[in-house]
């Protein structure tokens, strides 16, 4: 198991959750690729939260029941209800192309196959996000990215800018790029 | 010993930090006096902690939080507490808590909350994504997403933290801040009713029918201070 210095509290939920799946579960394993705090924690980042937000799930029909363990786990732990959520799926279009197969595998625990999304594909979207959420440049800066990592998220960036339906040009997001890149 | 970081302590609160909770249960009025001074170099407390206000705003003993920010905390940090209780208030916090959020003042020039926007291009980017509220209060800060999955429930507060359930059974009202003040600033005694008012910044009259609750309720006692005497110490009573 992946250490997470010292407060292991999420990775062990995870884990009982696969336990309580294990006992009734049916079928192949299940993929979840997890991104937020854990993800961040997982990559590095010392001022990470431990909320576990699942970027996506590769058996939709399985979720339901991933939750409903989770919660019974939320119980056991004093977590909150919501600690493995799908939230952040609804933003998985601004990741960029290509991030479900950079995924990192973390662990398997029971049925539940545990991935987090990569280094580049974090950075690349914390500096989509980093106009609205300070904490997401503070995270970048965190994480020391390269000047090509950040020519890979110079090119996330061109990519939204040219399917953008209204014609946005991301060009906060390109100016807190360049303030990166003189840091460099 | 854990160490005694900013993080710590809330993760005894019930945030959910990627660090040890603390071996000591928090002062949380002087809690949130120092989330007020760490705001600008450690953003992702705001969200956070506007979220634990939202969720558990009536651990806060507000009297004495207010006390506490005319008589403890820096003018230059009263415009980020400010901020951080009215943003929380918007989101659904306690309005009781706008006793607290009264006592602080604003910033007088406006300029970003954050450090991370202190580089000359990006403070256009701060102003530009400002919310309502922080512009009001001088310190441009975006709107807070709240953040309910990092948040454990009141039964780890009250399981990790002694006091609390004090603090929660009377909402944070008057009582709560007598009880935090007797224990926390005053060694346990109050040597007059009057000392208890300046420590709440509550008035004489309401600060004795606070205590006249209190001593029904057991957790409170009051004598002369000598015999003979007409002024009362108040005393804390174990629980």
């Amino acid at each position: 198991m992946t250490n997470t210095q010292g407060h292991p509290d999420i990775l062990q939920a995870v884990a009982r959750t696969g336990e309580v799946l294990i006992e009734e579960w049916q079928g192949e394993a299940v993929r979840l690729v997890i991104a937020g705090g854990v993800a961040g924690l997982l990559n590095g980042l010392a001022r990470a939260t431990l909320d576990c937000d699942v970027l996506s799930c590769s058996d939709d029909e399985q979720w339901e029941r991933i939750v409903a363990a989770a919660v019974q786990v939320a119980a056991e732990f004093d977590l909150p209800k919501t600690w493995l959520n799908r939230d952040c799926s609804n933003y998985s279009d601004s990741f960029p192309l290509g991030w479900e197969g950079r995924a990192e595998r973390v662990d398997q625990y029971g049925p539940l196959e545990v991935y987090r999304i990569s280094r580049i594909d974090l950075v690349s979207s914390k500096l989509v996000s980093s106009p609205k959420r300070p904490q997401d440049i503070e995270d970048i800066r965190e994480l020391k990215p390269t000047a090509e990592e950040l020519s890979l998220a110079e090119g996330h960036l061109d990519r939204l800018s040219a399917e953008h339906l209204d014609g946005f040009d991301y060009a906060p997001q390109r100016v807190v790029l360049e303030v990166l890149r003189s840091e460099l | 010993m854990n160490t005694n970081t900013i993080e710590s302590r809330w993760a005894r609160l019930g945030i959910l930090y990627n660090a040890e909770p603390f071996d000591e249960s928090p002062d949380i009025e002087r809690l949130l006096l120092d989330t007020a001074r760490e705001l600008p170099a450690n953003p992702r407390l705001y969200p956070l902690v506007v979220t634990w206000l939202v969720k558990h705003g009536f651990f806060v003993a507000r009297h004495r939080l207010k006390h506490l920010i005319t008589a403890e905390l820096e003018i230059e940090h009263q415009p980020a507490l400010g901020l951080l209780l009215h943003e929380a208030i918007l989101h659904g916090a306690p309005a009781e808590l706008c006793i607290a959020c009264d006592a602080c003042q604003s910033c007088g020039t406006p300029r970003p909350l954050f450090e991370e926007y202190s580089h000359p291009a990006l403070t256009k980017i701060a102003e530009s994504n400002a919310s309502d509220v922080s512009s009001l209060w001088g310190l441009w800060a975006p709107a807070t997403t709240l953040k309910f999955d990092a948040i454990r429930p009141s039964k780890w507060i009250l399981t990790n933290n002694s006091s609390a359930y004090d603090r929660i059974v009377r909402r944070g009202d008057l009582r709560a801040s007598i009880l935090e003040a007797l224990r926390l600033d005053l060694g346990g005694v109050a040597r007059s009713l009057s000392i208890l008012g300046r420590v709440t910044g509550a008035t004489r009259a309401a600060v004795r029918a606070a205590v006249e609750s209190l001593i029904q309720e057991g957790a409170v006692n009051d004598q002369p201070r000598y015999r003979g005497a007409r002024e009362r110490e108040i005393e804390l009573l174990a629980a």
